[in-house]
């Protein structure tokens, strides 16, 4: 199956950039993620990519097809709008075979495959239903449905969850991973909650202002995110960020962040020279730094708590290392009362440098 | 949306109406323009006669149609004026005097009825109410001791006789933008007022009548420009009469064209009302974009 | 405001005699469409009198009376208003569709469009109707059913299309864009789609065009002599004819007031949009 890629698409609404020169290329039967916040632009590349919207430059292939001059009906692409958008006038059934209805199949291969594909998403008994009888989950279903049942090259979802309650949230991440492991199914999937990437998606493209900040598979945009937005934009509670300087002191390469220091040396050669003596941002994931009432062995930072927030099963504990205040993630129930004294274990490899003007990652 | 040029252009769907429009209704209407600078009076069988505009400049000078405007700006802004404040009391009438949704939809749809009569029928009955001798009006005079008017045969009251019965048949249009007018306030607004403990004067005076004003402008906007379109209850009651003591302009044109037989006259009479109508329109169009 | 109860009281009364004043005419004809002639013409008036429907007889049976049957009277109008209706609504629903949904393919641009439409509306229907005269008696159109569809439909386009297109305004936006990626031609998407999700706007507007057309009369006047004669048309020349009983006139009246009723009373909730000329939606 073909791959779909955009290069140097761009849009822009009256004095909004919505979209700079974005290239991406999404591979074949793969779930990828549009990760962003509101106005990042990632429904705005959507619609491009389903024909809905013209960009002002660029070009989308999908396979050796260029469609960028479709209509979206000749595009092959199947869509999940975040409002669901189902035809109120029509049965589920006649939802589910309506982009079929368009494409000459017989009446056959029509019924034939509206049935696999609710027998799929286990909506066999709603098919005489009329949208307006359906629940959030349901109607969502149908309208990934409508998208499915087209056998399409590519399938877009709008931020399907948006518009779903809390609870269903995690029973459809379940269900879109399904449809790519079974379906074999291209997946394009735009959202602004991270959690939806950690959980389904095997490549990520996070996005800002209308750019593509970094785009590699899941596990690599969160163990090596490439600038400081990338690295804040994972993580419960959100990475903590501290301003820093690298010093030379004879041999040894130190970190200094005014309220403590940490030695860099046995990784001094994974530095670039240029970072020494330029402000700098260190990154460090509250799960990466351990917390104990004893002090343990060095390496370590001390200082003292500020707050321990229980959250159902785990802890996360605010501590203030002189100025700067951390957050450690515990997994555990720990009421730790404000003001013990508290070790912070680390290891040197799960620190994160930003350069602190561009906010690029150097290690 | 857009649609890219391989989609079957769904513009041939517009061009039906479109057509029609422009045949049957531009076209004349340009052609209108034509006759209207010209003498043509189709009584002679002569053809027409280019006259460079001649019948503007009588139509200025013309006292017929300049007291026929005087009783237009009686009749429109009189009219008008009285459907306002009708409409606002029957709408208030009807929306607080009665608690139920149902009851209220019922006796607004009563109260629609004139609007649904045709305008010759309306008139007929008004007609018949009028008359001097076996009108129902005089009768009720005549039982608390005022003496008989003749209605439709008296030059000082006939215009107004007319404009009653406009009044009659089409203050329901005011009074239903009103009353949908009150159902898009927000109830909060009047939620608030009775927490404050204010009187129903007070509150209609400071709710009710600034929340409607905007309402009540299009509402009288749209009246003024159907006032004098339609002369259908004038023809049917006084036609113009006795004389031209109730004449409208609009009624002017019908004479000038299909009594006087004079097509070019008409035609000047029919453009200057015209443009009267056009300013209006656009007036309403900017306020109704505004309301938005 | 339900606090008052003097002030309600008040507003009873008030709606009580605003609906004595509205149904006072519509009661006075249709009491006059019984009366003989003895009980019309008298003093004081009648107010209940024994009915006496042989008018309403005449006017609804083909014999009728010799000097211009009410009956085809009657038929010729439900013949114009349908027709008008008709094609007011089938060529309005295409031209409302394209102006709302692909206002970028109209030339002028879909919101000019709309605009000029409008405008246009605002002519007296004398200003367009004389030289339509002249144009259907060169065509030889004068006094015929067509002429007076046409006509009607002329004018009651572009209204038309300005209210249905706030009905097709009305559809989400994103259920159009889901049938565009469903491969839906634009054609299609009027047929199967945007026609159905419109639909009790247009049955809003078909009573709207059948009323004005139902009630219209000087167009009517103009356009037609003897051959084809609306009901409005008829009691006006009645009017002039001192041999028609006023209880005839009345009586055809009357029956002239039931078919706008009828629908106005079916449909109500559905047409406040349309009654306040889209002023209130």
């Amino acid at each position: 199956m073909p791959t779909l890629s955009t290069s140097g698409v761009t849009k822009q609404y009256g004095k909004k950039l919505a979209l700079e020169n974005v290239n991406l290329s999404v591979d074949a039967g793969s779930f990828t993620c549009l990760l962003g916040p509101t106005g990042a632009g990632k429904t705005t590349l959507l619609r491009i990519i389903a024909g809905l919207e013209k960009p002002d430059s660029g070009a989308i292939h999908l396979g050796d097809r260029d469609i960028t001059g479709l209509p979206p009906g000749e595009r092959k692409v199947g869509m999940v709008f975040q409002t669901f958008a189902l035809y109120p006038h029509m049965t589920v059934y006649q939802n589910l075979a309506s982009p079929l209805t368009n494409m000459k199949l017989s009446k056959d291969e029509i019924d034939k495959r509206v049935k696999e594909t609710s027998a799929f998403l286990r909506m066999d008994k709603l098919l005489q239903r009329k949208p307006r009888e359906l629940s959030g989950g349901e109607q969502q279903r149908v309208a990934i449905g409508r998208a499915l049942v087209r056998r399409a090259d590519l399938c877009l979802l709008d931020e399907p969850l948006t518009n779903l309650d809390f609870k269903i949230r995690s029973d459809m991440r379940f269900e879109f991973r399904r449809m790519k492991d079974q379906l074999q199914q291209t997946i394009l999937y735009a959202t602004p909650d991270p959690e939806d990437a950690l959980a389904m998606a095997d490549k990520v493209a996070v996005m800002n202002n209308g750019r593509i900040e970094q785009y590699d598979a899941m596990t690599s945009v969160y163990s090596h995110p490439s600038n400081v937005f990338v690295a804040s934009y994972f993580g419960q509670p959100a990475m903590n960020l501290i301003d820093c300087v690298f010093k030379e002191e004879k041999d040894k390469l130190v970190l200094d962040a005014q309220s403590f220091t940490i030695d860099f040396t046995p990784l001094k050669s994974s530095i670039p020279r240029e970072a020494v003596g330029s402000k700098l941002v260190l990154g460090a994931r509250p799960m990466h730094l351990q917390l104990s009432t004893q002090k343990p062995d060095p390496p370590f930072l001390n200082g003292k708590v500020y707050l321990s927030e229980v959250l159902g099963s785990v802890t996360v504990v605010h501590v203030t290392v002189g100025d700067v205040l951390l957050r450690v993630f515990v997994s555990a129930v720990r009421r730790i009362p404000s003001g013990t004294p508290v070790w912070l274990s680390y290891e040197l490899e799960r620190f994160h440098l930003f350069d602190a003007q561009t906010g690029k990652a150097i290690r | 949306m857009q649609t890219t040029k391989r989609l079957a252009n769904p513009v041939w769907l517009f061009v039906p109406a479109f057509a029609i429009i422009i045949a049957i209704a531009i076209v004349p209407l340009v052609y209108s323009v034509y006759i209207s600078l010209h003498s043509w009076s189709i009584a002679g069988g002569k053809a027409p006669e280019f006259n460079y505009g001649l019948n503007y400049m009588w139509m200025v000078t013309d006292s017929r149609f300049l007291s026929s405007l005087e009783r237009l700006l009686y009749y429109a802004g009189v009219g008008v004026g009285v459907e306002l404040i009708l409409g606002l009391i029957f709408s208030t009438a009807i929306y607080d005097g009665f608690k139920s949704p149902r009851q209220r939809s019922i006796i607004l749809t009563l109260c629609l009825t004139p609007m649904l009569v045709a305008p010759v029928a309306a008139g007929f009955s008004w007609w018949m109410m009028d008359h001097s001798t076996y009108g129902v009006i005089n009768y009720l005079f005549s039982l608390v001791g005022l003496p008989s008017v003749d209605w439709l045969g008296d030059p000082n009251v006939a215009l107004s006789s007319v404009m009653i019965a406009e009044i009659w048949q089409w203050t329901p249009f005011i009074t239903l933008i009103l009353y949908a007018g009150r159902l898009s306030t927000p109830a909060s607004l009047y939620e608030a007022a009775e927490l404050d403990g204010a009187g129903s004067w007070r509150v209609f005076r400071r709710i009710t009548l600034p929340s409607l004003t905007k309402f009540m402008a299009l509402a009288g906007l749209l009246r003024l420009i159907d006032s004098y379109k339609f002369i259908d209850t004038l023809f049917i009651m006084t036609g113009g009469g006795p004389g031209t003591a109730s004449e409208l302009p609009t009624l002017y044109i019908y004479v000038q064209a299909f009594e006087k037989l004079q097509l070019g006259r008409a035609a000047a009479l029919s453009w200057a009302m015209t443009l009267l109508a056009i300013i209006g329109g656009n007036i309403f169009l900017k306020l109704q974009e505004r309301s938005r | 405001m339900r606090a008052n109860l003097v002030v309600r009281f008040v507003f009873i009364v008030v709606a009580a005699v605003v609906l004595i004043w509205t149904l006072f005419p519509v009661y006075w004809l249709a009491v006059t469409g019984v009366k003989t002639q003895t009980d019309v013409l008298t003093r004081p008036p009648v107010w209940l009198p024994n009915p006496d429907w042989h008018f309403y007889r005449d006017l609804l049976t083909a014999g009728g009376i010799a000097t211009g049957s009410g009956f085809f009277s009657l038929i010729d109008s439900l013949i114009i208003s349908s027709g008008t209706t008709l094609l007011c609504v089938i060529f309005g629903a295409m031209a409302a569709y394209v102006l709302s949904v692909f206002p970028g393919n109209v030339p002028t641009g879909g919101k000019s469009m709309a605009y000029t439409i409008l405008t246009f509306r605002m002519f007296p229907p004398i200003v367009p109707t004389i030289p339509l005269f002249w144009l259907f008696y060169t065509l030889g159109l004068l006094d015929t059913h067509a002429s007076l569809i046409i006509a009607f439909t002329t004018f009651n386009l572009p209204f038309a299309i300005y209210l249905m297109k706030t009905f097709f305004d009305d559809i989400p936006r994103p259920i159009l864009e889901a049938a565009l990626v469903d491969g839906y031609s634009p054609f299609k998407l009027f047929w199967k789609i945007a026609l159905r999700l419109a639909i009790p706007g247009l049955v809003s507007v078909s009573a709207l065009c059948f009323v004005f057309s139902w009630n219209e009369f000087l167009m009517s006047l103009i356009l037609t002599a003897t051959k084809v004669r609306p009901y409005t048309v008829l009691l006006a020349t009645w009017m002039t004819s001192m041999e028609i009983a006023w209880a005839h006139r009345a009586a055809l009246a009357v029956i002239g007031i039931i078919p706008p009723i009828l629908l106005v009373w079916i449909l109500r909730e559905r047409l406040v949009r349309g009654m306040t000329l889209g002023a209130v939606r």
